[in-house]
């Protein structure tokens, strides 16, 4: 749901890449067309690939949204090929020696540059040769503005060829839906009749899906996620324990490992690494406060998407109400939240885990609306 | 424009008139680019006063109700067109002329877009059909350009 100690923007002009641009060709004539679907989170992103007119996926990876600009006075061979840039995994193990930028904040592009060089660096894991035709579908968050629009499209001009930004809430219920099971009588189709609560790292995105493109009525955006628990459970350690020198990073590995919604679980020790020296942490309350948090704000989201609802279906909606991304990982997150549902009077709600695959969903919709796109919806790229 | 309703009245109070008709005719831009509640408000509101106004003046006696009605069909049917007109050409200028910053053009806009069922648990819908809703829908955001802005944008931690 987080990563590690990023500086979120540029403190002055951010070092420009040395390395190879990309510059794809600008006619697609017979080059190979491949299609993205292209999951671009805060923390995390997901990129599938596959050749157009095939059921085939070629590249399927996870990156996080990290890029790295090496700094000034690095010794040769520190940094393989001497780069000057790295992205995700990469850039994570030599954060060391590079300039860590987070491009997206609260899921849409906060630093304009490092956007940029993380899509043109991407491009290059879906199509290393730098010849094929690319078009990708990319994920947005649920009510980005028209403005958050332009940007990703600005960034992904010269890099994709053609594109399509479309509500991540909405490309995760197309990536959970199974076609295989799509005309069966006892499967609910996700997409005809359901509410997905996406939980990301910056944003917690929900959205009613029934049958038709999600309007902005439909969708609800928080700015309040995992990042936001982090930083909660970082500002209550402080407090608690002050100069605990704590890590983002580790506060993030401790959360993902303990946290949880629901009455305060006693005793939750913690074994952590201080000043070099092993301590013991009481942090029940602590995460449980932090956890809590998220599921307070999210409720009342929940409740007013519902009620916009057409009264004619919402008993079957509230049998559809999926939780995803990482905070589909908080124990209890799917248990605690029906329980309130029930307690308010809610006919018979069943809220559920979209499961471990949940980091993936969103771009396998992404790349499912790729293959169906028509010829004429893909939206060209001025560059 | 008024002067084409020769039931309007003359030029007494031609201003009063004409300041009618262009609210008349903003509510009904407003309708069209789907912002109802801001329309109803101007309707309510300023409409409801100017007419008020210019019934009291005895210039403007002749201001019936069925007047007010004829202004709203004739200017509702200018904003339609103005609209159809706009969706028409700003994708083929956009493509002509690169705006300021890269952006995206749509590609040819179909003639008719096809409804999308909107009553959920009738059948799954097919991509393609969504992508043509929101295409739609993206047009008419466009106009005007307007910013959809988060809820709760403050974080409380």
């Amino acid at each position: 749901m987080t990563t590690t100690t990023i500086e979120k923007k540029p403190e002055t002009s951010v070092p420009r890449p040395q390395d190879r641009p990309v510059d794809p060709p600008r006619r697609s004539g017979d080059r190979k067309r491949l299609l993205v679907g292209f999951d671009l989170g805060t923390n995390a992103s997901c990129v599938l690939v596959g050749v157009a007119d095939t059921k085939d996926i070629t590249v399927s990876k996870i990156i996080p949204t990290v890029v790295g600009y090496a700094r000034e006075g690095l010794v040769d061979g520190i940094i393989a090929n001497n780069a000057t840039l790295l992205i995700g995994e990469e850039a994570l193990n030599h954060r060391l020696q590079l300039k860590m930028i987070a491009p997206l904040e609260d899921g849409i592009i906060a630093d304009f540059p490092s956007a940029r060089d993380f899509i043109r660096r991407v491009r290059t894991v879906i199509d290393p040769a730098g010849t094929a035709e690319i078009r990708a579908v990319i994920g947005m968050p649920a009510n980005a503005g028209e403005a958050a629009r332009e940007d990703i499209r600005a960034c992904a001009a010269g890099v994709f060829d053609r594109v399509l930004l479309i509500p991540e809430p909405f490309l995760a219920a197309l990536g959970f839906r199974d076609d295989a099971r799509l005309g069966q009588p006892n499967y609910v189709d996700p997409v005809t009749n359901s509410l997905f609560v996406d939980i990301g790292g910056g944003t917690s995105d929900l959205c009613l899906i029934q049958g038709f493109f999600p309007t902005a009525e439909d969708q609800i955006s928080l700015p309040f996620a995992g990042d936001a628990i982090d930083r909660i459970i970082e500002d209550e350690l402080q407090r608690t324990y002050p100069n605990n020198g704590l890590s983002r990073a580790t506060i993030r590995q401790i959360k993902e490992e303990h946290s949880y919604v629901g009455p305060v679980r006693k005793p939750l020790d913690v074994k952590v690494l201080i000043g070099g020296k092993s301590h013991t942490l009481e942090l029940g309350e602590v995460i449980g406060r932090a956890c809590n948090r998220l599921l307070e704000k999210i409720y009342p989201a929940l409740t007013t998407l519902i009620a916009r609802a057409s009264s004619e279906f919402v008993a079957q909606l509230l049998q559809n109400i999926v939780v995803t991304g990482g905070g589909s990982c908080i124990r209890g997150f799917d248990t605690v939240l029906q329980q309130k549902l029930m307690d308010d009077g809610f006919e018979a709600p069943k809220v559920r885990l979209a499961g471990q695959d949940y980091k993936r969903f969103v771009a396998v919709g992404a790349l499912k609306v790729a293959r169906s796109a028509r010829e004429d919806q893909w939206q060209h790229l001025l560059s | 424009m008024l002067n084409a309703n020769s039931s309007i009245p003359e030029p007494g109070d031609a201003a009063h008139a004409a300041g009618v008709n262009r609210l008349i005719r903003r509510i009904c831009l407003l309708r069209e680019q789907g912002m109802v509640a801001e329309a109803a408000r101007l309707e309510r509101e300023d409409l409801a006063m100017a007419v008020r106004r210019l019934r009291d003046n005895p210039a403007g006696a002749g201001f019936p109700e069925d007047v007010v009605k004829g202004l709203f069909a004739r200017e509702e049917s200018r904003a339609a067109d103005a609209v159809a007109l706009a969706e028409f050409l700003v994708p083929q200028l956009l493509a002509h002329w690169p705006p300021r910053s890269p952006a995206a053009v749509a590609g040819p806009v179909p003639p008719s877009l096809p409804p999308v069922p909107r009553a959920p648990g009738t059948g799954s819908p097919a991509i393609s059909d969504l992508l043509d809703a929101m295409l739609a829908a993206e047009r008419s955001n466009r106009r005007p350009l307007a910013r959809v802005t988060r809820e709760a944008r403050t974080t409380d931690h």
